[in-house]
């Protein structure tokens, strides 16, 4: 895969414009993943942020009060993961964990502030293009809620 | 200061924090007030998104096709279809007054403008949703993680969402 068809895949919801693709893709590195590779720890500031394109990758969440115990869940091919530690800059609620080898695109956090500081249009359809992809996963965590609520109340 | 009560509740809204009044005023102005009668579909699930919703007054419920029970109820002052406005997909949900109601509505193709413009209404409104949509997401899934330790065996090592799927449904 050329650089230039790299790129486009971090247009993963048609946000953005072609104009953006060539000062996106100077903040963006493409990284080959290997099977354990730990991408973000859960309880340490994820370093940037990932679109995985190849492979299979796993988000793994320590249940509350339990070190036994770890909820997994398989992420999408052209999700972004990582926003929400990026963005309110805190610890990261879970970690991601490469299953396979595999490609995937990164923007570190220095490269993500200094998007989010500039005030232009490729800041903003880059900053919808990241909440597009994290109001989705919203969605489906409210929906693994309100199942969960559920049959707890079932029991 | 506004004195526009309309204006006043959107700015007690999380996602308008990064506005000031005068950049709210004018968010107001690009968007719509519409009217709702009781039972009156806002919305329907796998309709084209076409923007954001806040609700001035009335009752929503939000429905998923197939299932009986309400997903969620929306009051006023609360947001229905961020997800609309920030992508260009459909409706995950239907939506429908439960009382008569009153709603704002700001289209994607206004927002899109600003986007375009790199206006700074745009910057202060994408910034109120991201902090909002963090701080949901982060107890989403501590509410999710905590319910699943209550559910699953304690011999389970491993969990997966697909172990309650069937309560999904």
């Amino acid at each position: 895969m050329t650089p230039s068809e790299l790129i486009k895949h971090a247009d993963v919801l048609g946000l953005l414009e072609d104009e953006d693709l060539v000062p996106l893709s100077n903040m963006l590195e493409p990284i080959t993943l290997t099977k354990g590779q730990v991408l973000i720890r859960e309880g340490k500031r994820a370093p940037g942020t990932f679109l995985i394109i190849q492979g299979e990758v796993q988000i793994e969440k320590r249940l509350p009060g339990d070190t036994d115990r770890v909820l997994v869940s398989p992420v999408k091919p052209g999700e972004w993961i990582g926003i929400v530690s990026l963005l309110d800059e805190k610890e990261a609620t879970a970690a991601v964990v490469a299953l396979t080898d595999g490609l995937a695109l990164a923007m570190n956090r220095a490269n993500f502030e200094t998007l989010r500081t500039e005030n232009n249009a490729l800041s903003m359809r880059f900053g919808r293009t990241v909440l597009a992809c994290l109001a989705q996963q919203l969605v489906r965590v409210n929906q693994s809620v309100s199942g969960l609520r559920s049959a707890l109340e079932r029991r | 200061m506004n004195h526009n009560p309309q204006i006043q509740l959107l700015l007690k809204h999380a996602f308008f924090q990064g506005l000031n009044p005068i950049e709210m005023k004018a968010l107001f102005s690009a968007g719509e007030v519409r009217a709702f009668s009781k039972g009156q579909t806002l919305f329907r699930e796998q309709e084209p998104s076409d923007g954001l919703i806040f609700v001035m007054s009335g009752l929503f419920h939000v429905y998923l096709e197939g299932r009986e029970l309400p997903l969620a109820t929306v009051n006023a002052g609360e947001i229905i279809g961020e997800v609309g406005l920030l992508g260009r997909g459909t409706r995950s949900a239907t939506v429908s007054a439960q009382t008569e109601a009153f709603v704002w509505h700001l289209s994607l193709e206004v927002f899109e403008g600003l986007v375009g413009r790199g206006d700074s209404i745009a910057d202060g409104l994408l910034k109120g949703m991201a902090e909002d949509l963090c701080r949901r997401f982060r107890e989403g899934v501590y509410e999710a993680a905590a319910i699943m330790g209550e559910l699953a065996p304690k011999t389970s090592a491993k969990i997966t969402n697909m172990d309650f799927e069937q309560e999904l449904a």
